[in-house]
């Protein structure tokens, strides 16, 4: 489908997910390829969040949860009982609706990441938290009091904090799950500038209910319907060109 | 759930069966002398025995009560919740916890007290841990289940270990909530202790029989079927939430 000579850096086959009895994702086959912004879009409720679940394997938490299907991550298998959750979570981060600080301090929350990844010199840590916190355009507004709760930033900041704690982790690929809930509508730009600047150093994977944001934003973007991958593609041919008529509709705004 | 409505009405049945049993039982409705009891100093020098009490149930007091958090934390972290050895114990301990305080310690004192004539340090501990742990299970199990599932997903997708993420992040958040159940547990125990006191020494001092009058079984019995329905049905209310 793509262009690109390069090797896809997800590439998912024939993925098919349960929730208890109810069937949320049907035959999805595709590939997502490396430093480019892929989203999805699609109603509420059709698989999105679902679907990026599996890819960091939080769907593991589900207790009824089953699937069908094969998820590869740079060639390896990341369903398989030899790969540790742990790993995978750690080279997929993930960004929530909701941000949520974990620690007592801006600095302590940022360095958690790198801690579990094993960093301990105290120099190193400080400069992956510069480096974290300036990539998440937080570390201006941050930089003076670094000991702060974070309770004691606003929303978006905090929605930033966690972008920052999730590069510190040295990702190679980044989730955003519906990052601007929350946030207020001029708050969202300075987001998306973020998402665009991290797109050369990381794959991001950007789910969003908003089709406007997903034009702006994205280079290949994908359409789920009820669970099925309707259609995926360049971004600028999903929403000039849909070949289907659904994704037509849902672009147009007459459905969902 | 629907399987355990026969076993709540059987279990039900049985513990109204032998509590009937223990009250129209007559055989032990002797007028108890203090002789009759090898430690009466027990009931009779209040002092003595409260710090005698202290010394020997302090230690299984704590065991007990840490033993229902750790049982509560692995059960809940760790057996899914569908297996039938998270629906047995869940349940057992909703018996356990729904039966009113009071009634363990009449059968303390009516089964092994009067029985044997001497309270035996296994009889005691059974009696705390029975009073205790369930309370203890429960509200760390309730106080665990609270925590919001955000936070979890948000510590699990940075790649953390499981047992790191229930004792680092679970466990703090659930603080408040299983502290509170440890004190209403350590006040369960206390109550009847000071129940129990109360009742003996006015029985062995008036020389009267020691058995429940009628009245006060219907009582009894009343408050043990409306504990044990408050219970399970709030077991139940409990189980049907069904995480998004």
């Amino acid at each position: 489908m793509q262009s690109q000579e390069e090797q896809p850096i997800l590439s998912i086959e024939r993925l098919n997910v349960w929730y208890g009895k109810k069937q949320i994702l049907k035959d999805l086959t595709f590939d997502i390829y490396p430093k480019q912004v892929t989203a999805f879009i699609g109603p509420s409720k059709c698989g999105k969040t679902a679907f990026v679940r599996c890819l960091n394997r939080l769907n593991d938490l589900q207790h009824d949860f089953r699937y069908k299907g094969n998820i590869h991550f740079n060639g390896n298998d990341i369903n398989d009982p030899k790969t540790k959750s742990t790993d995978i979570a750690q080279k997929i981060g993930m960004i929530f609706p909701k941000p949520i600080p974990l620690q007592r301090s801006i600095y302590e929350d940022v360095a958690y990441s790198a801690r579990i990844r094993g960093i301990k010199q105290p120099e190193r840590l400080g400069y992956i938290v510069e480096r974290s916190l300036s990539n998440a355009q937080l570390w201006d507004e941050a930089a003076e009091n670094l000991d702060a709760s974070p309770k004691t930033l606003s929303i978006s900041q905090q929605q930033r904090l966690c972008i920052a704690r999730a590069l510190a982790a040295n990702p190679d690929i980044i989730i955003f799950d519906e990052p601007c809930e929350q946030l207020d509508a001029a708050e969202t730009p300075k987001l998306e500038a973020i998402i665009q600047n991290l797109k050369s150093d990381y794959t991001i994977i950007f789910v969003t209910n908003k089709r406007r944001q997903a034009a702006r934003v994205s280079d290949v973007a994908g359409f789920l319907y009820d669970g099925e991958l309707v259609e995926y593609g360049q971004t600028e041919e999903i929403f000039t060109n849909p070949k289907d008529e659904r994704t037509e509709n849902y672009v147009t705004g007459r459905l969902g | 759930m629907n399987m355990s409505y026969p076993i709540i009405l059987c279990l039900t049945c049985l513990i109204l069966l032998v509590t009937l049993y223990l009250i129209l039982d007559n055989r032990h409705n002797t007028v108890l002398e203090e002789s009759d009891l090898i430690d009466h100093e027990i009931l009779t020098d209040p002092i003595y025995s409260l710090q005698d009490k202290i010394n020997s149930m302090l230690p299984i007091l704590i065991v007990s009560i840490l033993i229902g958090i750790v049982f509560a934390v692995l059960l809940q972290e760790w057996v899914p919740a569908e297996s039938w050895i998270y629906r047995i114990s869940d349940f057992i301990i909703a018996i356990l916890a729904g039966i009113p305080s009071v009634f363990y310690g009449l059968l303390c004192v009516y089964y092994f007290l009067l029985k044997s004539g001497r309270v035996s340090y296994l009889t005691q501990s059974l009696t705390v841990v029975l009073l205790t742990m369930p309370i203890a299970f429960q509200s760390t199990q309730n106080a665990v289940k609270s925590v919001d599932v955000s936070i979890r997903e948000a510590v699990y997708a940075l790649g953390v270990k499981k047992s790191k993420v229930i004792t680092a992040h679970v466990l703090p958040h659930a603080y408040s909530g299983i502290m509170s159940g440890v004190y209403t547990a350590v006040s369960r125990s206390f109550f009847v202790a000071g129940l129990i006191l109360v009742t003996f020494t006015w029985t062995i001092h008036s020389r009267a029989s020691f058995s429940i009058p009628k009245n006060a079984s219907v009582f009894l019995i009343a408050a043990l079927l409306c504990s044990l329905c408050s219970s399970l049905l709030k077991k139940q209310s409990v189980n049907t939430d069904y995480p998004a």
